[in-house]
């Protein structure tokens, strides 16, 4: 991974930081959005108008350069261009001062597009039963913090513990799985990653492989006719994860990632729509996910 | 008398009389129309340009961006009139469109001062409800089941929650878009449960408790 290219990496940096500054400064939350250049909200994979209007949706698309610049011989191609995401936000109303005070606490969200409705909370003190009361959003506000806040000083004895839930957009693809990334800084300097996989669709037959790997949720995309259908993956997703690696010594952040399962690409639907043939190389699917704000913890 | 028949007076008084008849029918004529009117730029121009420069940088213009505001706002001053004179802005849309949009703006400055009798606001509203019209909002909460266990807890609910003092702390299963709603119309309900179930709801006599319909987000698997 590029270090200075990423924002996992950021986040990681801004832990060793704060050591030598005293202050993070990568304390950011996490918002998607389009990149779109037409000024239309076109993050749907099957309503792509494409990032500039030159790459509006026509036969040639499929096959045409985004950009080339022959000094360096860099390419890139109209194909690689992505439809993008939508920025998620908890507010408490639909008003502007609310959105604002949202964002600037840091309870949102990123999504690749789909509109998923996704919650993280961590605190020391959720069991199993949370994510099965009628409103798990009430207790996680009340026994913890939501994405984007910090825990800080564990008490004795106690790891943090993350009360997780994803709803599938309405009208879109099935949830693969809920991870929760950790990073952390330790005793020594260094700053390390993990990703845990903390609930998955199928959970009866689904179980992690020896490499600690779970198998593929499955896979439903028709590339030739742009479907796919919502027979694999589950509608929601939700549970209490404990962190089984904590050293109350070491700082760490912790951000959940909701994955959908796989679904046909722009290119599966400007492919069948045209009736173009797309270069050899094309991405024709895709695993549309979403992405919460951390919850730092700091020792 | 040899001078009366010479052709070049008559010429000469022919010319005369054109020239006479031309003034009489445009007064004020060439001598007036030689001279173009001046163009005034006064100390009030300059304090407006300076404030609108201020407006968007934040701070006033430096003496040498005053000049160049100066320059551009008489270049256009300039370019404008002989434009007008050349009748450019006859039959040009954007002028027309910004013109009618001035209008529109002193019509509703005009109106808002005045304040329409209550009677005639009564009348409109008799006659035409299809300007005042807005989509039915509904608050409401709801208590939701998973219908793979069966109906019958839904049911023991709604018997015991039917008695005004229940509280429906403990019923119900999990459900993530939350369980109270408010102010929400048939089209945020259909985004967040589907048509059929937002159609259902609207159609629900208010105040009471009501086991609800299917909902389209249960049903949507």
């Amino acid at each position: 991974m590029l270090e200075f290219e990423y924002a996992r990496s950021a986040l990681k940096n801004g832990l060793k930081l704060e050591q030598e500054l005293g202050t993070n400064p990568y304390k950011f939350g996490m918002v998607g959005s389009t990149d779109s250049h037409t000024g239309l909200a076109t993050a749907e994979e099957d309503n792509f108008f494409g990032k500039i209007s030159a790459s509006e949706p026509s036969p040639e698309r499929l096959t045409a350069t985004f950009v080339a610049n022959p000094a360096t011989g860099k390419k890139i191609m109209d194909w690689e261009v992505s439809s993008a995401g939508y920025a998620a936000v908890w507010a408490t109303e639909n008003t502007r001062a609310s959105l604002w005070d949202a964002m600037q606490r840091r309870e949102t969200y990123a999504t690749t597009g789909p509109r998923m409705l996704v919650r993280f909370f961590g605190g020391w003190d959720f069991v199993a039963q949370d994510a099965n009361s009628r409103l798990p959003a009430q207790t996680g506000y009340t026994k913890g913090v939501p994405m984007g806040g910090e825990l800080r000083a564990a008490p004795q004895g106690k790891s943090p513990t993350f009360l997780v839930a994803a709803l599938k957009d309405p009208l879109g693809a099935n949830l693969d799985r809920y991870q929760i990334v950790k990073g952390w800084l330790t005793r020594d300097g260094k700053l390390e990653e993990k990703v845990y996989d903390v609930a998955w669709a199928d959970a009866e037959r689904r179980r992690p492989g020896g490499d600690g790997k779970l198998p593929p949720v499955g896979d439903t995309v028709d590339v030739a006719s742009a479907t796919w259908t919502n027979t694999v993956g589950a509608p929601e997703l939700a549970t209490v994860w404990t962190d089984p690696d904590f050293d109350p010594a070491q700082p760490a952040f912790y951000y959940g990632r909701g994955i959908e399962i796989p679904t046909p690409r722009w290119t599966a639907y400007d492919a069948k729509r045209f009736g173009t043939q797309p270069l050899p190389s094309t991405v024709m699917t895709i695993t549309e996910r979403a992405y919460t704000s951390p919850i730092w913890y700091t020792p | 008398m040899r001078l009366l028949k010479e052709p070049l007076l008559h010429f000469i008084a022919l010319g005369g009389l054109l020239f006479a008849a031309h003034a009489a029918l445009n007064p004020g004529g060439v001598r007036a129309g030689a001279t173009p009117p001046a163009i005034h730029l006064t100390a009030a121009d300059a304090e407006w340009l300076k404030q609108m420069w201020a407006r968007q940088w934040r701070r006033p213009p430096t003496d040498e961006e005053l000049r160049g505001l100066v320059a551009d706002h008489l270049k256009e001053e300039v370019l404008s009139r002989e434009a007008r004179a050349l009748e450019l802005d006859v039959g040009d849309t954007v002028v027309r469109r910004r013109l009618a949009q001035k209008m529109t703006f002193l019509l509703d400055d005009t109106i808002r001062t005045a304040e329409p009798p209550e009677a005639e606001l009564r009348a409109l509203y008799e006659t035409r409800p299809d300007l005042v019209r807005t989509p039915a909002r509904v608050s409401f909460s709801q208590v939701f089941f998973r219908r793979e266990q069966g109906d019958d807890r839904a049911r023991t609910s709604l018997a015991a929650l039917s008695n005004a003092a229940a509280h429906p702390e403990g019923h119900g299963d999990r459900l993530l878009l939350g369980d109270t709603f408010a102010d929400q119309d048939e089209q945020a309900l259909a985004n967040l449960f589907g048509a059929s179930f937002a159609q259902a709801v609207m159609a629900l006599p208010a105040d009471e408790g009501h086991g609800g319909g299917p909902s389209a987000a249960v049903t949507h698997r």
